[in-house]
């Protein structure tokens, strides 16, 4: 019986390891097509029959106009900001929400309820228009700002103070803590997983985003790396697959040093706070 | 614990440092070394990159003039401009493909261009092609001029033409001679085709030069009346069609850039599209490229011309000294032509055309004469861009065997004639 | 941003479970009763920051959106006369004119997206988290399960793309085969459905598999002693336990599905034909290229307001409401 259960247990990993593969088989082909000449490009093999690092070259030459590692400083400079103010922001919002009792608290909630449902594109040329009032597009300012009002965190970290047990509130009232205390010496230690977690979504969906960067940077010193490199890739009509997938590829392994990083703590966090929800 | 006591004033900081008074180059508008120039102005462009060309221009005009250059990516052209312009942040000089700057002149937001091109002592009817300068005004005026042209033209592969027992000197110049050499350089078993006519991309190139050879138009400009649905029209798609259905000679259902993939890998023997693709072919396949102007399918020479053109907006900022910069830098480009000629960018600039130098370069004496049998796209707003996607939807469908070539047609002009009336 | 957050939907799970549990809560803050003596002042103070980004950077820009909705407003030169609610009228009913074919066509093929998409995304992670749960490892197996879900759109759409080519894309070398992936149907929509559920599955696998953590152990147990296998179990057991999760799931990837538009505009161009163009590659093409600011704006709202009935309708079917 413990045999039968035993190799069953195998036989499933087995299974998830044969998806893993393939999982992965676009991202190997991507590595391997950014390692071949283009001549090589269609052989239709994985190992590439003759490396070449000649499409890297290419991207990180000293001539190449492209500044590759400022965009990649814009990218961590954006998503590292905003992940910061809208954790902060997000989570003095959700505590007065859960917590505390206001007049136009209901009014407050419905309207983000509201605002998750219009879709971007009806509020990019509104947005734009704003930002060059202010005269601040092309700063780092219009890279950051437009995710600092993220209705989602306030829901994710209400629903994570709604469940916070009303003694630790109460005696922490008893000794005479004022509000403000109360959030930054209880709520806020309790609260770490979940803030981290929605700190780290922010940081991926900020270093990820294409169109408001694209729109709201006009010089090469100011994009992003996602918005730098698509540019470089997009010749003007037709397309270099092997420099294609190198470029991608440079894209991707930022992120994926930032996963291998942080991914216990964002895999454990959606888990968690996933099922507050 | 201690994340948190460091994440305000980490953010305040990273805010303040970034985004305020900041010392980093790029954060504020103007870049100091501009400022001592007596005329700045803004250019736009999403054609090949000039940043060495205007880096050149500020060097050579330092202290005078200067050029706050963006390279924009073709394919999100329409909004980054119109953003910009919504926010009355747009560019001085813009260059982009011909038909776009059509709803800026309707709506009356650019320039007239001669003025500042004779400023820059150009000549149109000297200096331009006929075919880059004639039929590009608006309510019979200009406000474009051309900046450098794509012709579309045949490539084909010699070696797979020696393979097949052709001539691989002698590449096809009429319908029959082509059908002919296409049957002849397909071989099914090893997957090679004769010609490969995707349904989509690059008919925006492709059927504007067959219909032109067929004698047809797309549109006209002037009373927005569509004209492809004619006979002509129906020849130009019939012959596309018939590469995949009646001679077999191409397959079916390619996808986007199939055409040049298998060019590039040695199983596609002839592509008719945009010359932008040489560069690439030739680093492919060396010595056993090709390339011709288009075989005449239809009853003369005609073939599109990939374009990009340029035009000034009507802004505050554009004063005597800033039209003076602009024409400056219009000199400047022409000028500089056969040096980008050099690498790749196919010029407008007659006296570059007819250098001897020019012609030495490889692929251009062909290239050259392409743009003299050069047509361009109805001058209608993003016509060829995004206008007509119902034209080029419609003949995707023809080409995978969904519509009949003639309700394909026909259900696209019926559909662009409603669309006409919306445009500016 | 279209391109951003609305992927995996989290940007809005919360609204929608959300609404009941505001009503549930008559005595919501009663801790904070006792503190209202000292003024609902600092409460203001601590909603303040967010309300500020809030107010500026989304509810003004739909409000001002709103306004441009009512007008003819072509971007170039802003404001051209007052339309009223006309714009929204002629979407919704006018059948002759373009605008309307363009929005009840998108508005089609999005919840067709939907209802070919959803299955799968919440099939899949369940499958994959039940293997998980069953065979262990999960510290190796989640986090490359989700890596793909970190992936940029750009970037996915870019892989695929060259992957998915007719002749001589990878998928069509190992099968051996010609299949037209992305450029003829019913490929087109495998292929964007395909491309989604590798991107974003492993989003819903994480959530799905803290689920079954959840769940007491007896109940696996019980099904051992009875004799069931992996597979009855994951029928009889897993699913069950599991739905109020699988529901969630389920609203989430509606949500996401809903705003489909990377990866047709990227791969597929809509095409062939329109048949891969989603209500989002209408209301940007409109907006954006042919300068119809207003009736894409108008077409974006009414979007939203479809959105919201199915996802409300949704919550309140998976509350047991259609009974």
């Amino acid at each position: 019986m413990t045999n039968f259960h035993l190799r069953r247990t195998w036989m499933t990993a087995a299974l998830l390891a044969a998806g893993l593969v393939v999982l992965y088989f676009p991202l190997a082909w991507m590595v391997s097509t950014a390692l071949k000449p283009l001549s090589q490009a269609f052989d239709g093999q994985l190992i590439p029959a003759v490396p070449t690092l000649a499409n890297f070259r290419a991207i990180f030459a000293p001539g190449s106009a492209s500044p590759v590692l400022r965009w990649l400083g814009n990218s961590l400079l954006a998503a590292g900001a905003s992940s910061l103010l809208v954790v902060t922001v997000d989570s003095l919002c959700a505590f007065a929400l859960a917590r505390l009792r206001f007049p136009g608290r209901r009014v407050v909630f419905y309207l983000i309820v509201a605002s998750l449902m219009v879709p971007f594109i009806a509020v990019l040329i509104p947005l734009y228009e704003e930002f060059s009032g202010l005269n601040l597009l092309n700063t780092y300012w219009a890279l950051i700002l437009p995710y600092g009002a993220n209705a989602f965190g306030v829901f994710l970290l209400y629903q994570f103070f709604l469940g916070v047990p009303r003694e630790l509130e109460e005696a922490a009232m008893a000794d005479g803590a004022s509000r403000f205390q109360l959030w930054w010496k209880v709520f806020v230690p309790i609260s770490i997983a979940p803030m981290v977690t929605l700190g780290l979504i922010t940081f991926m969906n900020v270093y990820n985003d294409f169109l408001w960067p694209l729109v709201a940077t006009t010089s090469q010193n100011m994009h992003t790396l996602t918005v730098g490199i698509a540019l470089m890739a997009i010749g003007q009509y037709s397309t270099n697959y092997p420099l294609l997938m190198a470029l991608t590829l440079c894209s991707v392994v930022p992120i994926l040093l930032a996963f291998i990083f942080a991914q216990r703590q964002l895999v454990e966090g959606i888990s968690t706070t996933g099922l507050t929800l | 614990m201690r994340q948190p006591v460091l994440a305000f004033p980490l953010l305040l900081g990273a805010l303040w440092l970034t985004a305020g008074a900041s010392p980093l180059p790029a954060a504020r508008a103007k870049p100091a070394a501009t400022k001592a120039a007596a005329a700045t102005f803004s250019f736009w462009n999403s054609g090949p990159d000039l940043s060495t060309l205007v880096k050149g221009f500020n060097r050579a005009y330092a202290g005078k003039y200067a050029i706050h250059y963006r390279n924009i990516p073709y394919a999100n052209e329409t909004e980054i401009v119109n953003s910009a312009l919504s926010a009355h942040h747009g560019p001085t000089l813009m260059e982009e493909s011909l038909t776009p700057s059509a709803p800026y002149a309707v709506e009356g937001v650019e320039v007239p261009i001669l003025p500042l091109l004779k400023m820059a002592g150009i000549d149109p009817a000297r200096d331009f092609p006929a075919s880059m300068w004639n039929r590009t005004t608006v309510n019979k005026v200009h406000y474009v001029a051309p900046v450098d042209a794509l012709p579309t033209v045949l490539f084909y592969n010699k070696a797979l033409f020696k393979a097949a027992g052709l001539n691989p000197n002698t590449p096809p110049v009429n319908q029959a001679t082509f059908v002919r050499d296409a049957k002849k350089l397909t071989v099914r078993a090893k997957g090679q085709w004769g010609y490969v006519q995707e349904p989509a991309w690059p008919n925006p190139f492709l059927f504007p030069s067959l219909l032109a050879q067929f004698g047809g138009r797309e549109a006209n400009p002037a009373t927005r009346k569509i004209l492809f649905d004619s006979p002509a029209g129906l020849a130009a798609l019939t012959f596309e069609h018939n590469t995949i259905f009646k001679w077999h000679v191409s397959p079916l259902n390619a996808s986007n850039g199939e055409a040049h993939n298998l060019f590039v890998k040695g199983k596609n023997a002839m592509e008719m599209t945009g010359a932008y693709d040489y560069p690439i072919y030739q680093k492919a396949l060396g010595n056993h490229l090709g390339m011709a102007v288009l075989p005449v399918i239809g009853h003369r020479p005609a073939d599109f011309l990939g374009q990009n053109y340029w035009w000034v907006f009507k802004n505050p900022g554009l004063t005597p000294a800033v039209r003076k910069a602009v024409a400056a830098w219009f000199g400047y480009y022409y000028h500089h032509s056969l040096l980008l000629a050099k690498e790749g960018t196919i010029p407008v600039w007659l006296p570059t055309l007819k250098n001897p130098a020019f012609r030495r370069i490889a692929g251009m004496p062909v290239i050259a004469r392409a743009v003299d049998t050069g047509v361009l796209n109805p001058l209608i707003p993003n016509w060829g861009t995004t206008t007509s996607t119902y034209l080029y939807a419609n003949i995707s469908l023809v080409l995978e065997g969904k519509s009949s070539v003639k309700a394909g047609l026909h259900i696209a002009a019926q559909k662009m004639q409603q669309e006409m009336a919306t445009l500016p | 941003m279209p391109l951003r957050p609305r992927k995996k939907g989290w940007s809005t799970q919360f609204p929608v479970k959300d609404v009941g549990a505001w009503r549930k809560r008559p005595g919501l803050a009663t801790g904070a009763s006792r503190a209202k003596a000292k003024g609902t002042v600092s409460a203001y103070l601590f909603v303040l920051p967010f309300l500020v980004l809030f107010g500026g950077l989304t509810a003004y820009p739909i409000g001002y959106g709103i306004y441009i909705s009512l007008h003819h407003w072509n971007p170039i030169v802003g404001n051209s006369g007052w339309v009223g609610l006309s714009t929204y009228a002629e979407l919704l009913f006018d059948g002759s004119s373009l605008f309307s074919q363009q929005f009840w066509q998108g508005l089609g093929h999005t919840v067709l997206f939907v209802g070919i998409s959803v299955p799968f995304l919440v099939a899949v992670p369940l499958i994959i988290a039940y293997g998980i749960y069953r065979a262990g490892g999960k510290s190796f197996f989640r986090p490359l399960y989700f890596f793909p879900a970190t992936l940029s759109a750009t970037a996915v759409t870019s892989i695929w793309a060259w992957i998915l080519q007719t002749q001589g894309g990878a998928v069509n070398q190992i099968l051996g085969m010609h299949l037209p992936w992305l450029v003829a149907q019913p490929w087109a929509w495998i292929s964007i459905d395909l491309v989604t559920v590798w991107w974003t599955s492993g989003f819903n696998m994480i959530i799905l598999y803290a689920g079954l953590t959840q769940l007491p152990k007896t109940v696996f147990d019980a099904a051992a002693i009875d004799g069931a296998g992996v597979v009855s179990t994951f029928f009889s057991v897993a699913v069950p336990q599991v739905k109020p999760v699988l529901v969630f799931v389920g609203i989430i990837s509606t949500i996401a599905s809903f705003n489909l538009f990377a990866q047709p505009y990227l791969l597929t161009g809509g095409g062939p034909g329109f048949s891969t163009s989603p209500i989002t590659m209408f209301i940007y093409g409109e907006g954006f290229n042919a300068m119809h600011m207003g009736t894409a704006a108008a077409m974006a709202f009414l979007m939203g307001i479809a959105l919201a009935a199915i996802s409300l309708g949704q919550y309140w079917f998976a509350r047991g409401g259609g009974q």
